[in-house]
């Protein structure tokens, strides 16, 4: 069973991205899988405790795979939300692209690259020679600063939100801070050195993303349910609506509208990292990417979702574009922290060989997109996305419209 | 079990929020400009406060067993005992899920319209949008040096403040499922003991920067087996008329 879920904020809320010398900063342009899923866990907990040993063992034994939630507004996921992959640029200007709004737009070069001839590497660097070629020119002609391709910095992984045709913006949750302070019980004044400060949401704004489960557990909830996510929940903090709904392969594919297309051995097939991605191995400890060198789709962790009538051998082309990184943790349960979890960034492009393609691949993609392509799938990681037709627009198209 | 509180505020009162604009030093809390709101992690502060106060009382008449602890401070190394009322109610550092939310306190015209939300559940679904215009006022003071017995240099402040008797209502959550499940029959009762009379003494509890704010009225919204609890046990029973809770099932 596949969900969309949306998660509208009704009270500030505080989704740790790190803690600083200066307090507790929030994430802007997503919520994690974790922090959704643990949200997800207590609201369980807190209606039934009798289901608290389900709730272990689901712990130990994923059931449900949920990817980030990405900072949507009235958007539609996939359709006008897109997280931003490692060839993307963005404007440092920002220009008035919507009416009172300023924004500032994203350029690809992705479509080149997927275009272009000999290995990725030569396709890069030819890809961003034809950038620079065209920002320059275009600066020449119009003699504005805001074309040249210094201008332009490389944005990976945040959200983007398509405005009108080939135009996307970079787009951030509000967020506004919060100054805690703890009392003297006696003295009712300000104690020493307690103060805390943190970044929160601003209410109102609205967050989706997939949830997938094999079981049965989500099925407690309802469409609508009040949860709490982040940090305080029992201070008020995090309060959000969260609503479930049902949607389908077809859906989904509908909506990056790829559902015509073939796939077919010998292919360049690019993968997004649509969540950080990490592949575990037994110990649930990641030690690298070596696993994902030569892919074969369905993973038994997909197939654990159901019947994928296709399956994909893919060979990775060097190099994976993009970003290394570590996911730390601590477990709020066990009062220890969590195995640390060496990923690949979201939004870092993986180049693959199709070698084999079988029955219906496009339905393994999508199964890729929702399920994830591991356990670590539950915690928010691991979730790839198809690029067919690269969402953004590639330079031409973009001095065309901005 | 879901408890209603309409507060009134009895003087000039703020929220502080940390933070300064042009127009005044002490910016009082709000969720749109002139519409103010008592954050939910002070209500949840004062009721803590007034719980622990209240778990004193009940242990000097021997009404509880066990010895309320007074948290975490940072200049020593004592620190929450997980086993009493208090722990039990708010949680501590590393503890299980504790039980009890609250939601911030927002603007009602009337107690009426405070009952009309408590019953809609608006509050915790997100639905209630209070409204106000021009409600916050800006005093400004000043701070007389105790040695000179005149202002004290640059000791000039404004500060944003709410008038006396504007109504606001929050709502406190209290899953007893979880409790149910951690504590026995006797234990249950002690902490509920503890709940409702902190929640008595909240009468008596300042809330908010220099205010000082009355509770008006009290709601709440038991279970059948919620209710048997508070029935079966004298003291709580007391508590709970002298707050002059309306019973809803």
């Amino acid at each position: 069973m596949i969900y969309e879920y949306e998660i509208k904020i009704l009270s500030p809320t505080v989704v740790t991205e790190r803690i600083g010398k200066l307090g507790y900063t929030t994430h802007r342009q997503f919520i994690n899988g974790s922090v959704v899923r643990g949200a997800l866990l207590t609201k369980i907990y807190e209606d039934s405790p009798d289901k608290e040993e389900l709730i272990i063992k689901e712990l130990d034994k994923p059931t449900f795979s949920v990817s980030p939630a990405l900072f949507s507004e009235e958007k539609d996921l996939l359709r006008e939300i897109w997280p931003t992959h490692s060839l993307c640029k963005v404007s440092k200007t920002y220009r008035k692209l919507q009416e009172s709004v300023k924004s500032r737009p994203i350029v690809s070069n992705l479509r080149y690259v997927i275009e272009g001839m000999g290995g990725i590497l030569e396709r890069l660097k030819a890809s961003e020679e034809k950038f620079m070629k065209i920002m320059v020119k275009k600066y020449q002609q119009t003699g504005k600063r805001e074309y040249h391709p210094v201008e332009f910095k490389r944005v990976q992984g945040a959200v983007a939100h398509k405005i009108k045709d080939n135009v996307w913006i970079l787009q951030n949750a509000k967020t506004e801070p919060i100054i805690n302070i703890a009392l003297h019980r006696a003295r009712g004044a300000v104690e020493p050195e307690m103060f805390f400060y943190y970044e929160a949401l601003l209410p109102g704004q609205k967050f989706k993303g997939f949830i997938s489960q094999k079981g049965s557990l989500l099925e407690t909830l309802s469409n609508k349910e009040i949860i709490t996510i982040g940090k305080g929940g029992s201070r008020g903090y995090g309060r959000a609506l969260l609503t479930l709904k049902e949607t389908s392969t077809e859906d989904i594919l509908d909506k990056m509208r790829v559902d015509k297309w073939k796939i077919s051995e010998g292919d360049i097939l690019v993968l997004e990292a649509f969540s950080s991605l990490g592949l575990d191995n037994s110990a649930y400890i990641v030690k690298g990417f070596d696993s994902i060198q030569s892919l074969k789709l369905p993973t038994p962790w997909m197939e654990e979702f159901g019947n994928i009538k296709g399956a994909l051998r893919l060979r990775l082309l060097e190099p994976l574009v993009g970003g290394t990184g570590y996911i730390d943790g601590f477990s709020i349960r066990t009062g220890l922290p969590k195995a640390r979890i060496k990923t690949l960034k979201i939004g870092s492009l993986l180049f693959y060989k199709v070698e084999k393609a079988e029955g219906n691949a496009l339905e393994v993609l999508t199964g890729a997109l929702t399920y994830g392509l591991c356990s670590l799938a539950s915690i928010g990681l691991s979730h790839v996305a198809p690029i067919i037709e690269d969402p953004f627009p590639s330079p031409d198209k973009f001095i065309r419209e901005v | 079990m879901r408890v209603g509180v309409v507060v009134k505020t009895l003087c000039l009162t703020s929220w502080g929020t940390g933070r300064e604009r042009f127009e005044a030093d002490i910016v009082t809390s709000k969720i749109k400009e002139d519409v103010p709101v008592i954050p939910s992690s002070s209500l949840k502060g004062v009721l803590r406060t007034s719980v622990i106060w209240a778990a004193k009382i009940l242990k000097r008449h021997n009404l509880i067993t066990s010895n309320p602890c007074l948290g975490v401070k940072p200049d020593s190394r004592r620190s929450p005992c997980g086993q009493c009322p208090i722990c039990a109610l708010f949680g501590y550092p590393g503890g299980p899920l504790p039980p009890l939310k609250v939601t911030p306190m927002f603007l009602v015209n009337s107690e009426n319209d405070a009952l009309k939300v408590f019953e809609k559940e608006d509050l915790l679904r997100g639905n209630y949008t209070p409204k106000a215009e021009n409600l916050i006022q800006e005093i400004t003071f000043i701070k007389i040096d105790d040695k000179t017995g005149t202002v004290a240099r640059g000791a000039l402040f404004t500060a944003e403040v709410v008038p006396p008797e504007v109504l606001f209502y929050g709502e406190i959550l209290l899953k007893m499922g979880i409790l149910k499940k951690r504590f026995r029959e006797e234990e249950l009762a002690e902490i509920l003991r503890t709940f409702f009379a902190g929640l008595l003494y909240m009468r008596y509890a300042d809330m908010g920067h220099r205010g000082a704010v009355k509770i008006v009225k009290v709601f709440a919204r038991f279970s059948k087996d919620e209710k048997l609890i508070v029935e079966r046990d004298p003291l709580i029973s007391k508590l709970v008329k002298a707050l002059g809770v309306e019973y809803d099932i």
